[in-house]
């Protein structure tokens, strides 16, 4: 066990850790187990797992050399498949380093070669025990479908074409092809078109990029320019079409109305108003706008960006930016039954009058 | 020049023979199974149709691995009997039959595998803690 440098390079160096290839899974595992098999006819009980891949792996190399140094000898004899004698060739080859009967004579004639005696006996002491599983044929191989050469579908091929190799896949219906010219045309006026669509699609990325105000100058033009070349890449092929720009389809969306989104602005000098008494203008200008809101026009989300503080000028001005300085007026100067409501209304009008001083005090 | 003397009958003999172990060959079922000899010897280049030589092929790598292992589990008896002489009281544990790597790179050393691994490779408990039953 002290030669652990000697042996590196030898053809019979071990990759027993090494992963074989994605398909040589399987034959390797029913490699494994068949060697596994007869090391228990022979009497073992157990087995390291790195023993019986190395085991397995030498056995493997053993049929791969078997079947290489016959096939040489079948190739040296000139022919491409092996018969027997090749393998028994092979055998006596692989035998060569352990000896085996009649070695030594040269002139013996094969077809009583000592290790096929050796095997004779050998299966006439051992009993064929079946492998465990019953396996399949493998590799599964599919039928290929071969294209036909030119040849064959007795098209004449272009010049420099030699009529063995396989005919042109047809891409158009047969009627409509009718040279290779004509098709070699159509190619490249697809692979314009394609570039056009490259092109187009970069566009469209790009204009995403760009500012919101660059984007409804420039929206309209491109989305015709869009349109046009969408409609022809979807007569060609639908799939290429460019991806709908924006607005272009019609798609359900949180739509603001602009006199909410105005309306709930909050000044920076109103933020300091009183809370005790925005809270309340709070509640009456929900009504109010709840009041003015009919339910066909409802937007779906409704964001309301208020702050706690407000003061009821803010408010006013909101309601008569939304024509709904009427109803207000008629809320403060009596349309109101409630006498209290309207009192404090008064109070409250009163107190947003003295904001400013509230916030210069601030 | 011993070929010469040697009848037409005689070799006639020998290829009936030859022949006679071929068919016999189809009644018998090695372990190996027949795709996987195919499989490989497909891989290495052979072609034959004749399925008598798949199965010679089989026999004869399931021969080679036989008495590798023979030869594997003799040395793994001897082991166990020298372990036995020094140390009579973990014999219980020992008596199982394994086929070690140990075993097995002395065995297929005879065949002309050199199979060697590392000696910190610890596999088994008794890697590396027993270095008389290593020594050659």
């Amino acid at each position: 066990m002290s030669d652990g440098g000697k042996e590196i390079g030898k053809d019979s160096e071990q990759h027993s850790t090494r992963k074989p290839a994605e398909n040589e899974d399987f034959v390797r595992a029913i490699a494994k187990i068949a060697v596994a098999q007869l090391c228990e006819n022979e009497g073992f009980q157990s087995f390291q797992h790195s023993a019986l891949e190395a085991f397995a792996d030498v056995a493997v190399r053993y049929m791969k050399e078997l079947g290489k140094t016959s096939n040489l000898y079948a190739n040296q004899a000139g022919r491409s498949e092996c018969n027997v004698f090749d393998v028994i060739r092979g055998l006596e080859d692989m035998g060569s380093i352990q000896g085996f009967p009649c070695a030594s004579d040269i002139h013996r004639s094969l077809a009583k070669s000592g290790t096929v005696r050796e095997i004779s006996q050998y299966v006439g002491l051992v009993e064929g025990i079946p492998f465990v599983f019953s396996l399949p044929r493998f590799p599964v191989s599919r039928e290929r479908n071969l294209s036909s050469s030119f040849l064959q579908t007795g098209k004449d091929p272009p010049e420099h074409i030699p009529s063995w190799l396989p005919a042109f896949p047809v891409l158009e219906p047969p009627e409509e092809r009718e040279t290779d010219v004509h098709t070699a045309s159509k190619e490249i006026e697809q692979d314009v078109e394609l570039r056009r669509k490259e092109e187009v699609e970069q566009e469209v990325e790009l204009r995403r990029k760009e500012e919101v105000d660059l984007m409804n100058l420039q929206h309209q033009q491109q989305q015709q320019l869009a349109a046009n070349n969408g409609s022809e890449a979807v007569e060609t092929n639908p799939f290429l079409a460019p991806p709908y720009a924006y607005g272009e389809k019609a798609v359900s969306s949180v739509e603001f109305l602009s006199s909410h989104w105005e309306g709930n602005h909050v000044h920076v000098m109103d933020t300091f108003a009183p809370p005790t008494k925005t809270a309340r203008n709070e509640v009456l200008e929900i009504d109010e706008t709840n009041k003015h809101v009919r339910l066909d026009e409802r937007p779906t989300v409704r964001l309301k960006f208020s702050s706690a503080r407000k003061s009821l000028r803010t408010c006013k001005n909101v309601v008569a930016q939304t024509n709904g300085v009427e109803k207000l007026a008629i809320f403060f100067e009596g349309g109101d039954k409630n006498d209290e409501k309207k009192r404090r209304a008064e109070q409250i009008l009163k107190d947003s009058m003295e904001t400013p001083l509230d916030t210069t005090e601030l | 020049m011993n070929q010469s003397p040697q009848t037409s009958d005689g070799r006639h003999d020998d290829d009936a023979t030859l022949s006679e172990f071929l068919a016999s060959l189809m009644d018998y079922t090695p372990t190996i199974p027949d795709e996987l000899v195919e499989h490989y010897l497909g891989k290495s280049g052979f072609q034959c149709p004749d399925v008598r030589l798949i199965r010679l092929v089989a026999v004869a790598t399931q021969k080679f691995i036989s008495e590798v292992a023979t030869d594997a589990l003799q040395h793994c008896k001897a082991r166990q009997s020298s372990v036995v002489k020094d140390k009579r009281d973990k014999q219980q544990k020992e008596k199982r039959l394994v086929l070690t790597m140990e075993d097995l790179s002395r065995a297929l050393r005879e065949y002309g595998v050199n199979l060697k691994h590392q000696e910190y490779f610890a596999d088994s408990t008794s890697t590396g803690t027993d270095p008389a039953s290593k020594d050659e």
